[in-house]
């Protein structure tokens, strides 16, 4: 009985404070704001809507009013959250934005969602059959150069410079073609270089506009038989597109998902 | 049952107290308090200048008034034609006027000097609200804050080019809501409005500027006072080399008029006064000491009978 009064006590003192400290006009519009991002990030994710002009000058006039309060009064400044489209939107492309709101909020979550974890230490794999031998590389970095047919490292190091640069369709296809390794088949010994490539191809599938083949990459990669534990991203990618929020994501990146 | 009463009793009041708290703090802002300091702080330095202006106005003119006096009896303690004494008497008065001309100052540096630290402290209030008001300060903090909204606007601006080229094809395809265009327009106009609101011609807040004005003040108002010190310092210094010339040059006027009451006994020509005095007179009564010291060895002394009276016969035994 004293235990359920305490409980009663401290909840209505949690809502009647909460009230008073988020009755600003900043609250209101940050909250608005959420939703119409929130909006946008579930009709892309559950309807595959690209999100009309009309939809996009909504939240645009949210980061308007907010910033235009913010200058007014810079106390309100420190309660205004992250503009997601002054500050990651590259609006080459309406379709690209639903991706870009995604990978905005997991940054802001702390989640570098477009930042492979391959690592700086070199991938084995093993070439020849007859005489087998272990072949070592490392992640190449990001170049402009068009790769050549069957060049694996080269697919991976054009893809991030697409991916950086906004082109996501051609960042999926040559994130995808880096995957499989020319001298063999059976891949790399550990896997990872093969599943980091899928998650960059799903998420630029993502940003791209086609949560569908995001979907289908991320279950690929999943039937991989990798030797290291799931990168962050690709556990933020799977409760996004399937709403499966793995424990080991932190509060504020659970806080930033959409979920059904 | 009691227990459970009693924290029944403790959530209300507790929910009674923060409802209280939070209606309180809804009524009067922070900024409103500010504000009102800021304008109570203004009319007390107002006040204080204004007294200042008032005190020296009415000291010049006194000062002006004394030292015309001060003129006149100086020159008339001057004047060859008027005896010692009267010209002594006028440079007195002179004096009077002189030193009431450094009181007079001594006070009003002083007096001005504290109402100068009375607008000083007052300035200092209002820098501290401003320090603290929400719209205008200029701590780490706030600054940050300002500087953020500053990387948000650039960035905010770039897409907003590029969404209103959007909005405009949109449009004339008749893609665009009525009721989006008119809300696009109005957030782009307020933020516009806002921008110009709080910028500034060097690129600094406005909270800047005013705390800047309110320091330059504050130097000003410090220097006026560091001169009234200054001021009260020199009129101290002379205010007292005046009392010691007044107690020099009357100890000399003293000493004048001893010496001229010496002249009756002792004058110039005879300092010791010896004419008057004649110590040669004085021999007659040495003279006469030693006459009287002959006649009492000449004549022996003669002890008479009754010489010794007893006691009993000068007393009543009565009254013993």
């Amino acid at each position: 009985m004293k235990i359920k009064y305490i409980i009663i006590n401290l909840l209505v003192l949690t809502i009647n404070f909460s009230t008073f400290a988020d009755s600003g006009i900043m609250a209101e519009n940050a909250r608005d704001y959420e939703k119409a991002v929130d909006e946008v990030i579930s009709n892309y994710i559950h309807k595959t809507e690209v999100p009309t002009i009309d939809k996009v000058l909504r939240i645009q006039a949210s980061e308007n009013d907010m910033l235009a309060l913010a200058r007014l009064d810079p106390t309100l400044a420190r309660t205004m959250p992250h503009l997601l489209l002054a500050n990651h939107a590259r609006l080459k492309d309406l379709r690209h934005l639903p991706g870009e709101l995604i990978v905005a909020r997991a940054k802001v979550a702390g989640i570098d969602v477009l930042a492979d974890e391959i690592g700086p230490s070199s991938m084995e794999y093993s070439k020849g059959r007859i005489f087998p031998r272990t072949k070592r590389f490392n992640q190449p970095s990001p170049t402009s150069t068009f790769p050549g047919v069957g060049d694996w490292s080269g697919h991976h190091a054009y893809a991030r410079y697409c991916l950086a640069n906004g082109e996501y369709e051609e960042a999926a296809e040559h994130f995808f073609k880096a995957v499989e390794i020319k001298d063999c088949r059976a891949g790399t010994k550990r896997k990872l270089w093969e599943f980091e490539n899928l998650i960059s191809s799903a998420w630029s599938h993502l940003l791209n506009g086609s949560p569908q083949s995001a979907k289908e990459y991320l279950q690929q990669s999943q039937g991989l038989n990798v030797q290291a534990a799931p990168s962050s991203r690709a556990r933020y990618l799977e409760a996004i597109l399937t709403g499966r929020v793995h424990p080991s994501l932190n509060i504020s990146a659970k806080n930033s998902l959409v979920l059904r | 049952m009691n227990t459970n009463t009693l924290i029944q009793k403790t959530s209300c009041l507790l929910l009674a107290l923060l409802l209280t708290i939070s209606s309180e703090g809804k009524q009067a802002s922070m900024s409103q308090g500010k504000h009102k300091i800021i304008v109570q702080r203004a009319a007390n330095i107002k006040e204080n200048l204004a007294e200042v202006k008032q005190a020296t106005e009415a000291a010049t003119q006194k000062v002006e008034s004394l030292s015309e006096q001060e003129d006149q009896e100086f020159l008339r303690s001057e004047n060859p034609d008027l005896s010692q004494k009267e010209r002594l008497n006028h440079l007195a008065v002179s004096l009077n006027h002189r030193a009431d001309v450094y009181l007079e100052v001594k006070n009003l540096a002083v007096s001005n000097g504290d109402r100068l630290a009375r607008v000083e402290n007052d300035l200092a209030d209002i820098d501290r609200a401003l320090a603290k008001s929400p719209y205008l300060a200029n701590d780490p903090k706030t600054l940050d804050a300002v500087n953020q909204v500053r990387t948000n606007l650039a960035r905010s601006i770039e897409v907003d080019a590029k969404l209103s080229m959007l909005a405009g094809k949109a449009s004339m395809n008749g893609q665009l809501s009525q009721e989006t265009a008119r809300i696009y327009r109005l957030s782009q106009g307020q933020l516009a409005s806002a921008i110009k609101a709080t910028s500034s011609k060097d690129g600094k807040s406005r909270g800047e500027a005013f705390r800047k004005q309110v320091e330059e003040l504050r130097h000003s108002v410090r220097s006026r006072r560091t001169r009234m010190a200054m001021i009260a310092k020199v009129t101290d210094r002379s205010l007292r080399e005046i009392e010691v010339f007044a107690a020099t040059q009357g100890t000399r006027v003293i000493f004048d008029e001893i010496d001229r009451s010496l002249d009756g006994i002792a004058p110039d020509d005879d300092p010791l006064g010896l004419k008057l005095l004649r110590p040669e007179a004085n021999d007659r009564y040495w003279n006469w000491s030693q006459n009287e010291d002959q006649y009492r060895t000449d004549s022996p002394r003669v002890i008479q009978a009754r010489a010794f009276t007893p006691i009993n016969e000068r007393i009543n035994p009565n009254e013993l």
